[in-house]
């Protein structure tokens, strides 16, 4: 899977937590929408973690300070690619 | 308890979105006018063609003003049609922006002739047999009715980003009011 790819899911997976999320505020019982919020928060952190380990960090609050500052070493908004 | 006619189901929410400033209804008294009354049907209509509606007896209208969608300020721009039956019997739609400002009450608009085609596409005869009277005829008006979503089938996860939500019953595209 390209980085691009990736990087689809990991939004596709957001929206739907996301999405969930605001369905659980209001029905916060519902067993049906919890065990989907579960079984996408795992698809979630799953391509969160295969993202990360190959190509940084995806936010600057998941940055492992162990090899030093990362968060700068993957490319800015505006440097990648079209 | 009210049945829905659009799931066939009790509601169980009644959400009324703004109640700062100038409100006087209460539940129950919408029909206690006598003499010379009006009816006043405000009425949507759901996706599948359910149809909804709300009765108000009115002796009398005085339009103060009407929603304006010209302001600058998005914190005020939450307007919201009331109407509020005072203790004389009188009846006033009223704008009411967050803060509790009238400025419609000053409005060179509501003289425009606008405001009086919309008055008179709401009032209509009154038939206390029809469905919609016998559900809703004694809630008060100017207040919205939401049925409680229920968890049905979601999109796959590509779809519902690219459609804007996972939920197919709440996938509703804006055609932008007019047929294109």
């Amino acid at each position: 899977m390209s980085r691009e790819e990736l990087m689809r899911h990991i939004q596709q997976a957001g929206f739907a937590l996301t999405d969930t999320g605001l369905f659980l505020n209001s029905h916060p019982q519902n067993q049906m929408a919890l065990d989907y919020f579960a079984d996408v928060q795992r698809q979630y952190t799953q391509l969160q973690a295969e993202y990360e380990m190959m190509y940084g960090p995806l936010t600057a609050f998941d940055s492992n300070t162990e090899q030093g500052w990362t968060w700068l070493q993957s490319p800015w908004p505006w440097e990648s690619e079209v | 308890m009210v049945k829905d006619p659009y799931i066939g189901m009790p509601i169980i929410i009644g959400t009324e979105t703004e109640s700062r400033g100038e409100r006087s209804f209460s539940g129950g008294n919408a029909n206690s006018n006598t003499g010379g009354s009006s009816i006043i049907n405000i009425s949507a209509e759901s996706n599948d063609g359910a149809y909804i509606s709300e009765r108000s007896d009115i002796s009398s209208a005085d339009v103060s003003g009407y929603p304006d969608s010209s302001t600058d300020d998005p914190g005020r721009s939450r307007n919201r049609t009331s109407i509020s039956d005072n203790s004389q019997g009188g009846a006033n739609i009223s704008s009411n922006s967050r803060g509790g400002t009238n400025r419609a009450e000053n409005s060179p608009r509501r003289h425009d002739g606008l405001l009086d085609n919309f008055m008179a596409g709401l009032v209509q005869e009154c038939d206390e047999s029809s469905p919609d009277n016998a559900y809703l005829g004694s809630l008060p008006p100017a207040m919205c009715y939401v049925p409680m979503q229920r968890w049905n089938t979601t999109y796959p996860l590509g779809k519902g980003l690219s459609r804007g939500t996972i939920f197919p019953e709440l996938d509703l595209p804006f055609s932008g009011g007019t047929e294109r």
